[in-house]
């Protein structure tokens, strides 16, 4: 166990969050039983007003995840001081089974919030709550993701000893791993760049057309529901590029491949506006996607008003992440050298 | 046109466990648009009670309200706030203000949840101060004011977000007659503009007033209308 | 969202408001808040201003040092051994060096001496271009510099043990910014040095190693065991564990910051235990009635606590700074009693880092909301109609 104060920060943090989540999922039980908008009781106003407070929770939940996340990462590139042979976070993450998993699952948690929030947006737009149950019921759901991920964090932490040693992110990604992960003929820099811009085009231009489609009030679900599905896979090839091909021109170093690095000011913090473009997309483009399984009459309006907006923004920030993505590859050209 | 329609409400409180009480009986009442009318009774005999399911406090128990055309008598309070921010003005029968803050202040409040600036809300406040000779109060803490003041301080607060329902519950029950006159004379220009008003008052000034359309009379929880 | 934005603001108001009007109150929750933080706050910054300071010790440490000891003690040493040490594989450089403290009894301060035969030694990169360090000259640190009167003057002179006196010029100053390394340090030849001590001429304390590649220390330091019996080899990593060894309570953080954690949310407890009046809650139903929203009840009591918490920390933050830097963070100094053996006399330098803050922050701030959120939430939930 490494005893350090980010290590007791990062279990106190997921301490509170999981009281609010206990919390969250008293108020979500009572609701998915009792729940009744029909009836005039006393306990039917009373979970109305308790169903506000697990929304309020949940947000703080989230909140929580996600300052947890970020000093996750800052905590594994801390780590890396005291770790033989982890030269960045990359290497603290990989010093046992659990530091990526954990990270993952981190990620998923947080889209999993952030999903839920839109969800009680856009039940509370309708006096008659249509998706009370549904977003309570999701809790239940959400919840193991939630637990999982504070294993998987105590895991982490409690088999991390400074003796261990572990490898670093120049080993990790340039060497071809057993599961054919790294670059191999097939993930060359050159498909990757396809995969990223090309891919990247192309569902801003479908979320832009989509836009479209919606602003002049027809919408199809399974076009909404493919593009959604692209923005999954987007998520996986696209974060896949930025560590393999991208990282390595924004350190300008062919063998340097962290995915955290660039969240340090020695870069300009430049991975910040960079994964919260990416994720921003990807998460508009499958939130709106999802949503499409919502069928209840009453808040139709307002979820196609999120699509519409969440189509728009898609497109918006895809775009400015491509040119992000693509300044340091430009720059390092301009510079002169060639890594491929 | 009936703007606020009640059909056969009934309320009854709890008060303990296994003790309810009955206030409202069966009450029916239509109120048109621009109309003022007047709800007279005997103390204890639930004219609050009817006011403040009028203004959006809270729900009958059983019954139906609606205020054009949306039911409010089955809303959630999320949206019942939203109701009673746009569309009621209310001038409590204790006034209801926050003693530590000043006049201005007081007044000022419904135009916070709005999202209005401050400098707006001032010239609001402004116009309504003015109106009601409240100018030379306005930095005073309300608990230091007396309770004419206090009233007045109340009834401007009620008319600052400009809403289409005006309800006041006994208005003129601290004012001397000449302000309850000059309290008309505003009510007056409320109608004009088009408000709806409803007040509860034993005050034969009131009752009396031509300004008032419909008097109704409300005895044991039962409203009846005065010819 | 424009209305969004300006609404929040406006709740912003309020709620700043409502923190003056109950302000005496907030007072209290504001100062015990600064305590906590203070306390947090001074032992993060103090331990981590030590962790630097020892940082940029053990980067002058040689890899190896070697020293000739006699029934236990560290004795003077022939600079020959030297050459007894050429033939092991692995060694770039070895320096001979004289290492002592002067008493000044005028004044009762202790000096390091070092005397080294070249400036470009291990202290090369602490010193001015092109710095001469022959016959009497020294460069001294500002410690030095300022417990001798020497700013305006070049010339001084120190007893030999025989009490002659040795003349002196100041040829430099160290860098300020090396302060903990160099305050205390008078650099001179090592003929100088001998000449001051009384020593013989080929005498020295010890000779510096350096290896090549750092992974074969361990092996090169067990050669020169073999090779030089009867002294005391130590290697980098040994003094680095010693140097831990003071930091060893630095584990003990983790009690120190869970028990701040607790104490945060004991003082929240106190909150509520105490907040909710009669008062409050009829000012609650009386905006409720006027058209707050739940939610704008429930914004408001979080921007309360926002700006409480922000402005306790930041004051409790200033407050450890002082502590630190113009204190030398006397409330810590008796946790450690073992740093005087390695360095006599030192002043700390304050040493913050972004991670620092956050770490504090996380510890401080956030646990005070997450406490503060249900209670917040409970108030909200006051009817409208309580107070018809
Ligand atoms: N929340 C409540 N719980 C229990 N009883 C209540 C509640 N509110 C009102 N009542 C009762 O309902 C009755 C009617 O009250 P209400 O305030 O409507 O009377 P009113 O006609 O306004 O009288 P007044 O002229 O004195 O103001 C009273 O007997 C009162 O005790
Ligand atoms: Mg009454």
């Amino acid at each position: 166990m490494l005893v350090n104060i980010y290590s007791i920060t990062l279990s106190l943090l997921s301490i509170v969050a999981g009281f609010f989540f206990l919390r969250s999922l008293i108020v979500a039980f009572r609701i998915v039983r009792y729940f009744n908008i029909d009836e005039d009781s006393r306990l039917q106003i009373r979970l109305e007003d308790e169903g506000l407070l697990s929304s309020a929770l949940i947000q703080f939940c989230c909140f929580i995840q996600l300052g947890g996340t970020l000093l996750f990462v800052l905590a594994a590139d801390d780590f890396s001081t005291v770790l033989a042979g982890a030269m960045c976070g990359t290497g603290s993450l990989l010093a046992n089974a659990y530091g990526f998993p954990a990270l993952i699952v981190k990620l998923v948690g947080i889209f999993c919030y952030g999903f839920w929030i839109v969800l009680h947006r856009i039940d509370i737009s309708s006096p008659a709550f249509p998706l009370m149950k549904l977003k309570h019921g999701l809790l239940f759901v959400i919840f193991p993701l939630f637990l999982l991920d504070t294993s998987l964090q105590i895991l982490y932490l409690a088999n991390l000893t400074p003796d261990i040693v572990t490898s670093c992110c120049g080993t990790l990604f340039t060497e071809k791993g057993p599961d054919g992960f790294g670059p191999n003929l097939a993930f060359s820099a050159t498909n990757q760049f396809l995969l990223l811009f090309g891919g990247g085009s192309l569902l801003a231009i479908t979320s832009l057309f989509l836009y479209k489609m919606l602003s002049t009030g027809s919408a199809n679900a399974w076009l909404l529901r493919i593009n959604g599905t692209g923005w999954a896979l987007y998520c996986v090839f696209g974060l896949m590029a930025i560590i393999l091909t991208i990282s390595s021109y924004v350190y300008a170093m062919p063998y340097h491949n962290c995915p955290f690095d660039m969240l340090k000011p020695e870069y300009y913090f430049f991975g910040y506006p960079l994964y919260f473009t990416f994720f921003g997309a990807v998460f508009c483009g499958v939130s709106s996607a999802l949503l499409t399984w919502i069928r209840a009459n009453e808040v139709q309006s307002m979820v196609f008003n999120y699509q519409r907006n969440s189509m728009k923004i898609a497109f918006l920030l895809s775009l400015c992440f491509m040119i992000l993505a693509a300044a340091p590859v430009f720059f390092y050209r301009l510079g002169g050298t060639d890594i491929f | 046109m009936i703007m606020i329609e009640l059909k056969n409400v009934e309320k009854q409180f709890t008060v303990s466990r296994n003790e309810k009480v009955h206030i409202l009986h069966e009450i029916s009442l239509g109120i048109k648009k621009n109309q003022c009318i007047c709800i007279e009774g005997p103390s204890g005999s639930g004219k609050t009670t009817l006011l403040s399911i009028l203004g959006g406090l809270y729900g009958p128990t059983s019954g139906s309200a609606s205020v054009d055309g949306v039911k409010i008598s089955r809303l959630p309070e999320l949206f019942l706030t939203r109701y009673r921010r746009e569309k009621v003005g209310f001038i409590y029968q204790h006034y209801n203000l926050l003693e530590n803050l000043t006049v201005l202040q007081n007044i000022c409040l419904p135009l916070v949840p709005l999202g209005i600036h401050p400098n707006e809300q001032k010239r609001r406040a402004k116009r309504l101060l003015d109106r009601f000779q409240l100018s030379h109060r306005q930095e005073y803490q309300v608990s230091s004011i007396s309770g004419g003041e206090q009233q007045r301080t109340a009834i401007a607060r009620a008319l600052i977000n400009d809403p289409p329902i005006v309800i006041g519950d006994e208005p003129t029950a601290h004012l001397d007659a000449e302000l309850s006159h000059d309290l008309f004379f505003h009510l007056s220009t409320l109608k004009a503009e088009g408000k709806t008003i409803i007040l509860a008052s034993h005050d034969p000034f009131v009752l009396n007033h031509p300004l008032v359309d419909v008097r109704y009379r409300m005895e044991g929880g039962r409203l009846s209308q005065d010819s | 969202m424009k209305n969004a934005i300006s609404r929040h603001l406006n709740l912003l108001d309020f709620s700043l408001l409502s923190l003056l009007r109950n302000r005496l109150k907030n007072f209290g929750m504001f100062v015990v808040f600064t305590l906590v933080v203070f306390f947090l706050g001074s032992f993060q910054l103090f331990t981590s201003s030590l962790q630097f300071m020892s940082d940029q010790l053990l980067e002058n440490v040689p890899d190896i040092t070697i020293q000739q000891m006699s029934a236990g003690r560290q004795i003077n040493m022939n600079g020959d051994l030297a050459d007894r040490l050429s033939h092991i594989y692995g060694i770039k450089s070895v320096t001979r060096r004289i290492w002592g403290y002067y008493f000044d009894e005028s004044n009762g301060a202790n000096y390091t001496v070092v005397g080294v035969e070249s400036p470009a030694s291990s202290f090369s990169h602490l010193l001015p271009e092109g710095t001469d360090l022959s016959a009497s000259r020294v460069i001294m640190g500002e410690g030095v510099e300022r417990v001798r009167g020497l700013t305006g003057r070049k010339a001084f002179t120190l007893f030999r043990p025989d009490l002659s006196q040795q003349g002196f010029e100041k040829a430099a100053v160290f860098d300020p910014n090396t302060r903990s390394l160099t305050s205390d340090m008078l650099l001179m030849h090592m003929d100088t040095a001998r000449s001051l001590f009384g020593m013989q001429a080929d005498e020295i304390t010890d000779l510096l190693v350096e290896s090549g590649n750092p992974a074969e220390i361990d092996t090169i330091a067990k050669k020169i065991r073999a090779a030089l019996p009867g002294t005391r080899v130590i290697t980098k990593e040994q003094i680095a564990k010693t140097y831990h060894g003071v930091f060893g309570w630095r584990s003990g953080v983790g009690s120190i910051a869970l028990a701040g954690g607790i104490l945060a949310f004991m003082i929240l407890a106190w909150e509520r235990a105490s907040g909710f009046s009669r008062e409050e809650k009829r000012e609650t139903a009386i905006l409720r009635g006027i058209g707050f929203q739940a939610a704008d009840i429930l914004s408001i009591k979080i921007y309360e606590t926002f700006c409480l918490s922000l402005t306790a920390f930041l004051a409790g933050l200033v407050l450890s700074w002082m502590h630190i830097a113009f204190f030398d963070g006397i409330l810590f100094k008796p946790l450690l009693l073992g740093w005087s053996v390695l360095k006599p006399g030192f002043s700390i330098i304050p040493h913050v880092t972004g991670n620092d803050l956050l770490l504090l922050f996380c510890l401080s701030v956030v646990p005070y909301w997450c406490a503060a959120l249900i209670p917040a939430w409970r108030s909200t939930l006051v009817r409208a109609d309580s107070v018809v």
